[in-house]
């Protein structure tokens, strides 16, 4: 059955308290969790100076790590909302700490939820990767000749809003059919970037690729909740390419 | 089309809408009748085409939540003994609803 509560050794406590709260200090609670220690998660409280700050929440997690304390642990790479390297769940939405800016007097930063979590802010995307790598998600095209795979500019249109996609997991773990089947749910960011290679003219395993998701874990755990597409850092809509996919399976 | 899971989803929606359709009609076929009197609500039934649109409104649900119900066991329900059992009680009960509603039909029409 579905557990509803947290197991007793994920359960989160009150953690440290950095500098003190003042005038224009805004108050960032931060989950670390370090399995090393033993111990239970818990959230730091940072109490740090607006004026010290750049816009965005990936600014102020790297003025914590800069500045004080160098063992909070997130991953980040670009800082323009193109790696898809942090996201995390701020302030109860899952989004890119790069794209998302500070606002108001408290910031509550938890790390993707529903994943494993290894250290801190960082979750364990291995299964979502090897979800991925399931689609294939590459052309597959039988011929072997040596000139350029051409395309219309109305068949590439088709893969606007899908090629856009960076990973970044917001959508998948933000679904609860993902939270409850995540082993057999293929969830919103995999199965766009499916029908991204179902739609690309380019690509001749159209039919295959529809039955390969014909399944009713794979595709059919989607109930168009629509958290995906309200969370998406990046404003793309998984809920609608995967409807498409429901229309290609009754249609193919 | 196989008889697949995109079967099953489809089937869904189209019972949905027949309910919708249905309800709309029996409502609208009702509007104006004295409720609360039992030889007028008979008389509505002893017309087939009210009582059709009855048969289709309350089998188009039953259809509709044995599936629904059904990707719900699957959604909630991992183990796979327990959910066999589950879909199995499930089934039994969608199968005495359904018997009802087509004894109690023909008991009001005959």
């Amino acid at each position: 059955m579905v557990q509803l509560s947290l197991p007793q050794h994920s359960k989160v406590s009150e953690g440290k308290t950095f500098g003190k709260d003042g005038k224009n200090k805004i108050v960032f609670n931060v989950y670390r969790w370090n399995r090393e220690s033993g111990e239970n998660p818990k959230i730091d409280k940072f109490f740090i100076d607006k004026s010290k700050l750049g816009p965005m929440v990936l600014d102020a997690l790297m003025f914590i790590k800069n500045k004080i304390d160098p063992s909070l642990t997130f991953r980040r790479s670009c800082r323009e909302g193109i790696c898809g390297s942090c996201s995390m769940n701020v302030n109860g939405t899952n989004t890119l700490a790069c794209l998302k800016p500070i606002v108001g007097k408290e910031i509550n930063i938890y790390p993707l939820p529903h994943m494993r979590v290894l250290k801190d802010l960082i979750p364990d995307m291995s299964d979502f990767y090897k979800q991925y790598e399931s689609i294939q998600p590459w052309l597959k095209n039988k011929t072997t000749s040596k000139k350029e795979n051409l395309q219309s500019p109305e068949d590439r249109k088709k893969l606007d809003g899908l090629y856009e996609c960076v990973l970044c997991a917001c959508c998948s773990t933000s679904c609860p059919s993902y939270w409850w089947n995540g082993d057999k749910f293929l969830g919103p960011a995999i199965l766009l970037q499916a029908y991204r290679f179902i739609v690309d003219s380019r690509d001749k395993n159209k039919k295959q690729r529809l039955n390969e998701l014909k399944d009713k874990f794979k595709l059919y755990r989607c109930h168009t909740i629509m958290n995906c597409t309200k969370t998406c850092p990046k404003n793309l809509n998984p809920a609608k390419a995967i409807s498409e996919i429901k229309k290609l399976q009754i249609s193919s | 089309m196989n008889f697949t899971y995109t079967s099953k989803w489809l089937f869904q929606k189209i019972f949905a809408i027949l309910f919708l359709i249905a309800s709309f009609y029996t409502v609208y076929s009702l509007y104006g009748l004295e409720l609360q009197n039992y030889e007028v609500i008979t008389g509505w039934f002893k017309n087939y085409l009210n009582s059709f649109s009855v048969l289709v409104m309350l089998s188009s649900i039953i259809l509709h939540s044995n599936i629904g119900l059904s990707s719900i066991i699957d959604d909630y329900i991992h183990e796979e003994s327990l959910k066999q059992k589950i879909i199995l009680i499930k089934n039994f009960f969608f199968v005495v609803l359904f018997f009802i509603t087509i004894f109690s039909l023909i008991r009001l029409i005959l």
